[in-house]
């Protein structure tokens, strides 16, 4: 119905126009074709425009042309819009619209308005340039947050069911979170082999792969939010007083076993989909922190992943008087290019080496400067803010993020 | 005239041994140094060179009455010796060697046909043992090692241990038997159910035979480690023997302190002899506190013995008869805390302890006059410990947390364990031994041979008094835990029937000496149900020593005897019993697992199984003993060499068995958390069946171990001016462990929420072949003049190597969760699941490692002060040592050797 009204008024408004240039005797020049180009981010991918209006307003006589959504043709990555026979002269432009894309594999939207002011369009000057500026899309999921040591009890003993990690949206538009993993490393940053092949250029070997669900597009993270994912989402404070109430986490990693030993306690929260576990035992972080941790999307099917994406290494072992060759079969891998954040954790005392690319993680972060540091307990790993609010990502956990620090969730 | 005379005189004395003594003359021929029985020397007409006949296994003869008939008696070692027989006389010959005086601190060859290694009280004392463990330096193959004591010692007697459990069957089966009375390891349960931690796991000694910690030294008079083939009066063992005889009779009083890196060491004892009485009583007492790291106070080990024995001997004029008891106590502590300071809690501690109360009496009765029967012996020991584990930890759990509590099959809720309690788990055994034996030793009367029939028989009982596994099950230690509380006085008492006839023959001829020790042992298991293959089965022990030695000959103008001798014999080892009766398995499996903020609406529901891994075809485990042996000796030089091979093809080991079964998966989803009143409900739950395959294990005959090694032992005489003696022991061992079962194993890998659901089965997998190479160079001096005792041992293995036998990665069959049995493809190694039944095994795994040459030096030095009163001893193992760096694929080996010391001191009163 509006549409249909907006319709009625545009015609009505052309008309107008027609019928005004043909009158005068200083007859205004009329551009016979007017070209507005739509520029968006240039690290959009796959973008799809709707709702889009274009609206030229004359700055003199106050005319308004309106340009509707399903006259802009997509070009490129971005889009234009052909307009006929404006009148030359001073114009207000402003274009809005609803994006969808994704940004780095990872599905967005953004609704976006942008305007220009005193633009004069004239028979030597017809075409114009919007340029979606209102927002940079730059960034995009960051892991903001890893609390892998757990809380210690008042008699000093380690609680381990409370480990979460948080993921934040750090870019400044909505994306979606399904088929995002966390992804746990095959290897130990404590323990450095030369596996052959070596496939860390181009791939991350992973031990663990727990995947949000969703069809796409179930789990919009608006801009700046996070979505925490728990170990075990309850709230832990009703056994451990000095623990953490994780009942509102987003999700959780839920290990479903019939075996006794091994129970783990399903949550409130949505159960992340265990792609793959090295264990049948609880999965839990490395209490310690000797495993890297990154998120990724995952841009193929479960099946495909499981059945495709494995390898065998083979490395020296030496222990003492034995040095053999041994393999490592069954390790599943990340394309590298699937990655949307990943750190490296270590300590100190006893770290050998970086298990993610350094175009992942230059540097590495830590809970507890000596191996079984007990005060390491109650700290995790958090990523430093810029003035903005923004986290900072420079692909260097060293200097992007604050070692030691009190777990934010830890009142 | 006197050739007639002869040959009735010698035909009376056939007659007359049995009949009557009033015409023959006995003896008895002894060695002049240690009075022991000379057996088998040849008593003969010194005149006419005839013999008239051989002493027999007492040392005794027997021949016609004949005054101017004048004797010569000799035997190979032996000057003979040319007398005139008088009644009841003593002769006494003397060794072509002399060893008088001599101090023998290393290990000795046995001269019997038995392989074995004797060490006596002055190697003992030069070697400062603290326990048992410390004497095994001194036998062939053995090299000094650090004292180990804050875990179980045990004995690997011809071979090279892996530390496996699955091959302890050796040590299992290697027998000691103290005074006559064997200890008794079979009905130790003292192991604690579920237990995952080091604490716990390092100190179990389940099945695995002695613990040698807990045998003290000091009241030792002797040893003999049976290497070879043992008497057949020895069974219920596979590997080995080990004879122990304690002091009797004295009149000191001896203190020792010692003290090494690692412990502390008091003994006391007090002997008493009334020679007239013919009584001895010696009473004893030591204690000994360990620790495995000096810095910490918190882990230790002590250990308690206090001993009582005494000895009555009546002399009759045609018999002798003496009693023997003993009465021991012995205790073991294993100590094991958490520093409270460090960790808050003053709740995790481990403490194991044995207490073992011994009784032992014997009777033996030997007779005086010649008959047939030369000795009777009757034993009875009996034996009862109080053990306990104690362990107690504050748990913590980090999760929601069952304690499955049905000891029924079927469906069950669990009970959900609070976050936080003190859990104490106790293990209570009482092991019972009632060991009775019979024996006696016959001897055929003969002029030729000298000969001795041993038969006798025994019996065996081994019953736990004890409750087992005790704990409260909703405050369990190990939350992991299969098995639930059974008393242990449940299980059936092991009986074990056991008889034995064995003949022993010594003929010595003009061509050289021949020896022949042959006989057999049948046992049976009396008290297993008829299910059981073992039930009324008698297993048959045979086994056979023989040599021959040849006539004295002359070496570079020295006394050369030279012996060649032979082996074969079966050795039998009953299962325990906590192999024929483990303890029942409970599977569990979560139906539901609900968690809801009120602790009062949690539910685990569960779906129990019992399995039963009781094996009924459980058999013995069986040694086949094979040895040959050289023994030359050269003016008191000897070198004795032994090549053996042992194979036991029916070693116990735990095996996984899989099985399929069914539970209920219900869908929690549904289940509306807001308004629960209560638990909920499971019967208007949907769920799906779920087949799931859940492994147990049970005990097999599954382990091969088999040895094969050359022994020897090179000592000299005493070299004098420098008063010094060079005794070169060693050995070559080969050892090849394998198992003959088949393996299985299921990957723990999640795939897809799930885990992987198949198991793989592997064809005669796992196994092993270790070699070592060894030598110790001993270099001893005594200098009387200054009572000084001086050694130094280079200690050097050539090498050791170990190499894994090559074993597929492929399964050759696999399980379906259905319980469905399918051959592997080719193909499967790229499906999805199947494709984690490939295991990772490299060639560069099977590979032969090597390591190189390393030698120690150790030294010992003794000081005797006033008047022999006080005995001061020192020993520095390890104090240079050369073990240089080598390569191993690359890769550059350092290896660090740390030197240990220690420091006693005897005070004799």
């Amino acid at each position: 119905m509006k549409k249909l009204i907006l319709k009625g008024v545009i015609m009505m408004l052309s008309l107008t126009v027609c019928l005004s240039s043909c009158n005068g005797d200083d007859p205004i020049p009329v551009i016979p074709t007017t070209m507005v180009t739509l520029e968006v981010p240039a690290n959009l991918e796959n973008t799809v425009l709707t709702n889009a209006n274009a609206k030229l307003t004359n700055v003199e006589t106050k005319q308004v042309i309106t340009v509707e959504g399903s006259k802009f043709v997509k070009d490129g990555n971005g889009y234009k819009i052909m307009c006929n026979d404006i009148q030359a002269g001073t114009y207000n432009v402003t274009v809005n619209g609803h994006l969808d894309f994704t940004l780095n594999g990872v599905a967005g939207q953004k609704d976006f308005e942008v305007s220009s002011e005193n633009v004069t369009l004239s028979e030597t000057s017809h075409d114009l340039k919007m340029v979606v500026s209102t927002f940079t899309a730059q960034g995009g999921f960051v892991i903001s947050e890893i609390f892998f040591t757990g809380t210690s009890t008042a008699e000093g003993k380690s609680y381990s069911g409370d480990q979460y990690i948080i993921i934040t949206n750090n870019s400044d538009v909505t994306l979606y979170a399904d088929s995002i993993a966390v992804l746990e490393s095959a290897f130990l940053t404590t323990t450095k082999e030369d596996y052959t092949p070596d496939i860390m250029s181009t791939h991350f070997s992973v031990q663990a792969c727990y995947m949000i669900p969703g069809d796409g597009k179930s789990v919009p993270v608006e801009p700046g939010e996070s979505l925490t994912l728990a170990v075990n989402a309850i709230n832990h404070t009703i056994e451990q007083p000095n623990s953490i109430d994780l009942t509102d986490a987003d999700f959780e990693f839920y290990d479903e076993t019939s075996n006794p030993n091994f129970t783990d306690t399903d949550g409130e929260a949505d159960n992340l989909d265990k792609w793959y576990c090295y264990t049948a035992t609880i999965y839990q972080f490395h209490s310690r922190g000797f495993n890297s941790m990154a998120i990724a999307k995952m841009k193929t099917s479960k099946e495909d992943w499981l059945e495709n994406y494995v390898y065998d290494a083979t490395y020296m072992f030496v222990f003492g008087d034995f040095s053999k060759e041994m393999t490592k079969s069954g390790i599943y891998k990340v394309p590298n290019g699937w990655i949307l954040d990943g750190v490296n954790l270590s300590v100190e005392s006893v770290r050998e080496w970086n298990v993610l690319d350094a175009s992942i993680d230059a540097g590495w972060t830590y809970c507890g400067k000596v191996d079984r540091d007990d005060t390491r307990f109650n700290k995790s790993v958090i990523r430093k803010q810029d003035a903005n609010g923004k986290y900072i990502d420079t692909n260097n956990s060293t200097n992007d993020f604050i070692p030691e620090a009190p777990a934010s969730l830890l009142n | 005239m006197q050739l007639i005379r002869y040959i009735i005189l010698a035909l009376s004395a056939l007659v007359l041994q049995v009949a009557d003594a009033q015409g023959v003359i006995s003896g008895v021929v002894l060695d002049a140094e240690t009075m022991e029985p000379v057996i088998g020397a040849t008593i003969a007409d010194a005149k006419r060179g005839k013999a008239l006949t051989v002493t027999q296994a007492d040392g005794t003869f027997s021949i016609p009455k004949n005054n101017e008939v004048r004797l010569k008696i000799s035997s190979i070692g032996y000057k003979p010796l040319v007398t005139a027989p008088v009644a009841d006389g003593r002769y006494l010959l003397q060794a072509e060697v002399s060893q008088l005086g001599e101090v023998v601190v290393t290990a000795q060859e046995n001269r019997g046909l038995t392989t074995s290694s004797r060490i006596e009280k002055h190697a003992m004392e030069h070697l400062q043992p603290s326990s048992f463990s410390d004497l095994l330096e001194l036998i062939p193959g053995g090299r000094s090692i650090d004292p180990s004591l804050g875990t179980p010692n045990n004995i690997h007697i011809r071979e090279i241990s892996t530390g496996n459990s699955n091959y302890a069957t050796s040590s299992l089966g290697t027998s000691f038997v103290i005074d006559g009375a064997p200890i008794s390891t079979d009905a130790n349960m003292q192991y604690l159910a579920g237990a995952w931690d080091n604490m716990a796991t390092s100190r179990d000694n389940t099945n695995a035979g002695v613990d040698m910690r807990g045998i003290s030294t000091d009241d030792i008079e002797r040893v003999e480690i049976v290497r070879g083939i043992p008497s057949v009066e020895y069974g219920d063992l596979t590997s080995g023997l080990v004879k122990i005889e304690r002091r009797r009779g004295g009149h000191d009083m001896k203190f020792r302190l010692k003290a090494d890196m690692g412990s502390k060491l008091f003994y006391a004892a007090k002997d008493f002899e009334w020679e007239q009485k013919r009584f001895s009583l010696n009473l004893s007492a030591d204690y000994l506190d360990a620790k495995s790291d000096p810095r910490n106070r918190l882990e230790n080990y002590k250990r308690v013995t206090i001993s009582t024995r005494m000895q009555k001997r009546w002399e009759k004029e045609n018999y002798q008869l003496t009693f023997s008891s003993n009465i021991d106590f012995s205790m073991s502590l294993d100590n094991d805390k958490e520093d409270v300071d460090q960790t808050y809690s003053a709740e995790d501690s481990y403490k194991s302890s044995y207490n073992r109360y011994a009784l032992m009496a014997a009777l033996q009765f030997k007779t005086k006059r010649p008959s047939w029967l030369k000795s009777a012996d009757l034993t009875v020991s009996s034996s009862i410990e109080k053990d306990l584990i104690e362990r107690t930890r504050l748990v913590q759990l980090s999760r929601m947390t069952v304690a499955p509590l049905s000891k029924v099959e079927g469906e069950n809720d669990a009970y959900i364990l609070p976050y936080k309690y003190i859990g104490h788990h106790e293990v209570d055994g009482k092991p019972a031994n009632v060991f009775i034996k019979l024996n006696a030793r016959l001897q055929i009367p003969s002029n030729t041979v000298s000969n001795n029939l041993l038969i006798g028989t025994d019996w065996n009982l081994d019953k736990n008094l004890g409750r087992g596994q005790v704990f409260d099950p909703t405050k369990p230690v190990y939350t992991s835990m299969s098995s639930r509380q059974r008393d242990l006085k449940d299980i059936p008492a092991n009986h074990r029937l056991s008889a034995y006839a064995e003949e022993s023959v010594k003929w010595p001829t003009a061509i050289g000496t021949w020896e022949l020790t042959a006989g057999v042992r049948a046992t049976a298991m009396l008290n297993v149900g008829h299910d059981y293959t073992m039930n009324g089965k008698f297993y048959w022990d045979p086994r056979a020593n023989i040599g021959y030695s040849l006539p004295r000959l002359s070496i570079w103008g020295k006394p050369t005897f030279i012996r060649i001798a032979a082996g074969i014999g079966q050795h039998t080892k009953m299962p325990t019993m906590e192999q024929l009766f483990p303890d029942m398995l409970y599977i569990d499996f979560i139906q539901l697992n609900y968690y809801h903020d009120n602790p009062d609406y949690r539910r685990i529901n569960l779906m129990t199984y019992i399995a039963n891994p009781r094996n009924t075809a459980l058999e013995p485990a069986r040694n086949l003993k094979k040895e040959v042996s050289f023994d030359i000796n050269v003016g008191g030089n000897r070198l004795a060499v032994t090549a053996f091979r042992e194979k036991m093809t029916s070693g116990f080991r735990m095996q996984s068995r899989y099985q399929t079964y069914q539970y209920k998966q219900y869908d929690a989803s549904a289940i509306d958390a807001a308004s629960l009143t209560g638990q909920p409900d499971i019967n208007v739950l949907p769920y799906t069946v779920i087949n799931e395959l859940a492994g147990y294990g049970n005990y097999t005959n599954g382990s091969m171990t088999l040895k094969e090694g050359i022994e020897y032992t090179l000592e000299t005489m005493r070299f004098p001016v420098i008063l010094t003696r060079l005794t070169i022991n060693g050995a070559y061992f080969r050892t090849a462990y394998n198992n003959s079962i088949v393996d299985s194993y299921r990957p723990s890998q999640v795939i897809d929420n799930r885990q992987i659901q198949y198991v793989g089965l592997y064809a005669n997998d796992d196994g092993s072949v270790r070699e070592s190479f060894n030598t110790n160079f001993t270099l001893d001096t005594d200098v009387p003049r200054l009572k000084l005792g001086f050694s130094l041992s280079a200690q050097c293995l050539w090498f050791t190597t170990s190499q894994r036998k090559e074993i597929s990665n492929y399964p050759v069959q696999y399980i379906a969760p259905d319980g469905s049995i399918h051959d592997w493809k080719d193909s499967d190694a790229n499906d999805m699941y199947l494709r984690w039944l490939v295991r990772d095994y490299t060639p560069s795994q099977f590979e032969k490692n090597r390591v190189p040459f390393a030698m120690n030096v150790n030294m010992k030095v003794t000081k005797k002060l006033f008047g022999d009163r006080l005995h001061i001893a020192m020993f520095c193992n390890k104090l240079w040592d050369y073990t240089p760096d080598y390569d191993s694929r690359g890769t550059t080996i350092r290896r660090h050797v740390t030197p240990y010391f220690g420091l006693e001191m005897n005070i004799k009163l």
